[in-house]
């Protein structure tokens, strides 16, 4: 087995509160490769972009790792020093926002604002350099050459994302965190932007964590499919896996909402009770318990151990592998 | 109509209550507003202040009555003919011509009292007034209506007052107050437009249309209940410019001659040439704008915090 | 939109709004007690000069021929004779522009630049003391009645410490020096300026402290920090560089809206220091009863406060990408 470019274990981060610590995330581990990519799923409030911020350690200030271990490139990111992490962010992982937010200075111009990324971590380049690896980025995601010199409201929501993907590339990362990319644009160019992750991510062998809410987004581009809900991560699997055999009961309902033009209306049978409760964890319990129809005493009043369905397929479900 | 107590309570949304039910409503808005406003330490500390400064005011016509000596106009000290510093007959010692200065500094208070707050009130009115009429009227009203407050913003107020004086003569000190309140209604009428604009698609609004009530009903009996604390806040902005634009115009010695206002004070330091010599009689009059400037704007930034959760909580539930 | 062609519109407004004050002063003036005439006209004047002013100026003619010379003799320039100084007023008034203008436009940008480079790390310090010091002195500052403010700051730097001159804007024995350079008379003149600058900026830098901190800390929540942050920006450039030039932008525009709260001490700090401004020179000419010159001053500073409007309009337009393209 080739070491994995991050491996996640057991990481949780909490919020503090009023009454103590709050956990949005729960025990999550996982890991993504070289040149794989992991697309985490779920509903918002489910963690998966604390997650994508614990990682960079770019959490709120009321935030905190609370334990757990990220490895990365060998370096353990949750002990490292916020010198070396400063040193770490866009050079070795990057991220891909979401377009609709303001993610780009709207008075720089966007040039400027990838060059900066370069200049960065690069001091040595000559502004030559820098100029030639902009225009090639901004050949890559195809916007036309004299489109550098503007500003980022002259873009459409489509182009914008693309700028924030050349930007993301910069400094050539081994790891990008995607979160959210696609949500704010229509579905055309959705498609268009999905491929081109998809291109860059193989050609230039880079890992990918991709956040959505969306599981037909993921299941597009992801290697491998983590399911989360409510702070703790229930199933984790190669994307095949995942989709044709959904162990655990939310991630069938989620596979079952997947409307696909070829199908026969989707079975939203298995959809019962109120969507059960989200955000931080809850004590005690399978968090899915109160939308579940085969939910026992035993969900209620614990979280399963993780169960093997395979090798590269887990489940954490009391009853998984039975057949219902 | 259905029967108001049988309503779901919620203040924004009940229907025109009579007279009574309005009045105890208002009586505890205000209640549940000064509980807030006690806990503000910089509220406090302004309120204290303006207290103190009410107490000048109230107490400005005790000296005089004591002895006519002491009359900040004419009263002349016979043993004093010049300017001399505190001592135990004069507190804070005598001008120029042997008045006394701490009688001056009490009736300076009064002044501006009597000026900042009538200014303001006038300034409310009309901008309170015609910021409800754009915002509710719209279109060409509105625009000709801003159009006029913008003009009218850009105008320093110190000078249109001056060339009045220069083509009218010594000005009154009500018509310094009258002029003072038509420049400075257009920063308050903005603020009542806009609050007017978002107020005039909510239900109870539309409610009131549907069953017949004229504009001017809704305008004064249902818009005007909801700006009034925005109003109220601004006025206190108000005050601290009327009160320094009428010491600007004393001090440049174009106020009311017949009226002893700290500016006036600080004009006959200046002219008389005293302002090196007699700190005593320099010192008083400043320091006092300055702390009845910082009291008002207390007082106006805590009515702020206080009135500023209360309108978000009222948008939600109306 | 394109900027040539907003500013021309802005100037078409700033016309329509000047000639509106001109009508007013117009009916103001024939308004008033007393005899519009001599108004204009001195009275110690010879009676050749004052009929020949008469007729120059229309004023024996019906009022709304009058009405059209004056708008006629505005655009020429001619707006009377001064009955102090015996010069015609725009003569008199041209000269003062200039210093009026140095001593207001540099007591502008200092204390805007002071107010954001202030407010800038007092909301990146949002809590400490630093934070606490800088509110409060800002507050206390905005709190000064200014001519009283300024008859302090002469009688301690002036008066007491020596340091600076007590009244005007040159040395007579400097001006007049035949062999004294440009930088001898150009330091002089700052030499004097010192005191009203200082009181200038103490007044005003404080809302704009306020301001600017107020607005970093709505700009700090806003999504490209986050980004800077993310790419391994440290916190100074952050601060400096993406987080304070979008926060400096409701700065301007509060420049703007105080323009004509600024006219006013401009006026007031001329007085005080003496300083030869056309200010200064309007409250000269109303203690005096010099209609012309006051008129005339108080239209000369209304067109100035308008343009400084648009002035400070465009630098916004210039400095916000999003509305210049």
């Amino acid at each position: 087995m080739t070491t994995a470019l991050l491996e996640v274990d057991n990481l949780s981060i909490g919020y503090r509160t009023t009454t103590g610590i709050d956990l949005a995330v729960d025990g999550v581990s996982f890991r993504v490769d070289r040149g794989g990519s992991l697309g985490l799923v779920g509903e918002s409030g489910c963690g998966k972009t604390t997650i994508g911020m614990g990682l960079m350690r770019l959490l709120a200030s009321n935030a905190r790792i609370v334990s757990g271990q990220v490895r990365f490139e060998g370096e353990d990111l949750t002990t490292v020093s916020e010198e070396r992490m400063r040193e770490i962010r866009w050079r070795r992982i990057s991220m891909i926002f979401q377009a609709a937010m303001n993610a780009l200075n709207p008075v720089h111009r966007v040039q400027d604002q990838i060059a900066e990324a370069i200049i960065t971590h690069e001091p040595g380049l000559s502004s030559h350099a820098v100029a030639h690896r902009t225009r090639s980025l901004f050949e890559l995601v195809k916007i036309p050459e004299d489109r550098l010199q503007d500003y980022p409201h002259q873009f459409s929501g489509g182009m914008r994302q693309r700028v924030i993907i050349a930007m993301a590339l910069a400094c050539n990362p081994s790891l990008i965190i995607a979160d959210e990319p696609t949500t704010a644009l229509d579905v055309i160019v959705q498609n268009q932007i999905l491929r081109a992750i998809g291109t860059f991510q193989k050609e230039m062998n880079i890992g990918m964590i991709f956040i959505s809410h969306d599981l037909a987004v993921v299941a597009d581009v992801c290697t491998h499919i983590g399911v989360m809900h409510a702070g703790s991560l229930v199933e984790y699997g190669l994307r095949q896996e995942v989709l044709d055999c959904p162990g655990h009961p939310y991630t069938q309902m989620l596979v079952n909402s997947l409307l696909t033009l070829s199908d026969e209306p989707a079975d939203l049978s298995s959809l019962v009770g109120p969507t059960g409760t989200n955000g931080p964890a809850m004590s005690g319990g399978c968090p899915v318990h109160t939308m579940c129809q085969n939910a026992t005493a035993a969900c209620r009043r614990e979280q399963a151990d993780w169960v093997a369905l395979s090798t590269t397929h887990r489940v954490r479900c009391q009853h998984a592998g039975e057949q219902p | 109509m259905p029967n108001p107590s049988t309503f779901s309570g919620n203040p924004g949304s009940r229907p025109p209550t009579s007279a009574v039910r309005q009045r105890s409503r208002w009586v505890e808005r205000f209640l549940d507003g000064w509980s807030v406003y006690r806990k503000n330490t910089i509220g406090r500390i302004g309120l204290t202040l303006l207290g103190l400064f009410g107490l000048m005011a109230a107490a400005s016509y005790i000296p005089q009555w004591v002895n006519p000596i002491y009359h900040p106009m004419t009263g002349v000290d016979p043993l004093i003919s010049h300017s001399t510093g505190p001592s135990l007959q004069h507190w804070l010692g005598t001008d120029y011509i042997g008045r006394d200065i701490f009688s001056q500094l009490l009736a300076g208070a009064r002044v501006a009292f009597m000026v900042g707050i009538s200014s303001a009130l006038i300034s409310i009115l009309f901008g309170t007034t015609i910021g409800m009429v754009a915002g509710y009227a719209g279109r060409r009203t509105d625009v000709v209506l801003m159009r006029l407050a913008d003009m009218i913003m850009v105008m320093p107020t110190l000078l249109v007052v001056l060339i009045l004086s220069a083509l009218f003569g010594q000005l009154n000190i009500w018509v310094i107050v009258v002029v003072i309140a038509l420049f400075r209604w257009p920063g308050v009428a903005r603020v009542i437009r806009s609050q007017t604009l978002s107020l005039r698609h909510r239900p109870f609004i539309e409610a009131a249309r549907v069953s017949g009530a004229s504009h001017l009903r809704i305008i004064f009996r249902h818009i005007l209940p909801n700006v009034m604390p925005l109003a109220l806040l601004y006025m206190t902005f108000r005050v601290t410019s009327a009160i320094i634009i009428e010491a600007a115009l004393a001090f440049l010695g174009f106020g009311d001659p017949g009226t002893v206002s700290w500016g006036m004070m600080l004009q006959w330091v200046w002219k008389t040439g005293h302002m090196f010599q007699a700190p005593y009689w320099l010192l008083p009059p400043g320091i006092c704008i300055s702390l009845i400037t910082m009291a008002f704007y207390m007082t106006g930034r805590a009515m702020d915090d206080v009135l500023d959760p209360r309108l978000r909580k009222e948008e939600t539930q109306a | 939109m394109g900027l040539k062609r907003f500013i021309l519109r802005r100037l078409v407004e700033i016309a329509v709004i000047f000639f509106v004050i001109m009508t007013v002063l117009f009916i103001l003036f024939r308004l008033a007690p007393g005899d519009p005439v001599s108004r204009m006209v001195d009275p110690s004047m010879t009676p050749e000069d004052a009929r020949l002013l008469m007729e120059s100026m229309g004023l024996d003619q019906p009022v709304w021929t009058q009405y059209l010379y004056y708008l006629k003799n505005a655009a020429t320039g001619n707006m009377g004779v001064s009955f102090h100084y015996g010069e015609p007023v725009t003569h008199i008034l041209l000269n003062r522009l200039p210093n009026t203008m140095l001593l207001f436009t540099t007591s502008i940008i200092i204390s805007a630049l002071l107010g954001v480079f202030l407010g800038k790390i007092a909301a990146w310090k949002r809590g400490e003391r630093t934070d606490t010091l800088m509110t409060i002195g800002a507050l206390f500052c905005h709190t000064l009645f200014l001519p009283w403010l300024a008859l302090i700051m002469i009688w301690f730097f002036a008066y007491w410490l020596g340091w600076f001159p007590i009244t005007g804007m040159v040395s007579p024995d400097v001006w007049i020096d035949p062999d004294a350079g440009f930088v001898v008379k150009a330091l002089d003149v700052l030499h004097h300026m010192a005191l009203p600058l200082m009181t200038l900026v103490l007044i005003h830098f404080g809302s704009y402290l306020l301001v600017m901190r107020s607005s970093m800390l709505e700009t700090l929540k806003d999504d490209y920090i986050l980004t800077a942050r993310a790419k391994g920006l440290d916190e100074k450039t952050i601060r400096d560089h993406h987080a304070a030039p979008n926060a400096a932008l409701p700065v301007v525009t509060t420049v703007g809206l105080s323009l004509a709260f600024s006219i006013n001490g401009g006026a007031l700090t001329e007085t005080v220091f003496t300083w030869p401004g056309l200010g200064r020179e309007l409250v000269f000419a109303v203690s005096h009863a010099d209609y012309p010159l006051a008129q005339a001053a108080f239209l000369l500073i209304a067109i100035v406060v308008l343009l400084a409007n648009l002035v400070v309009d465009v630098l916004y337009a210039y400095l916000d990408p999003r509305i210049r393209y």
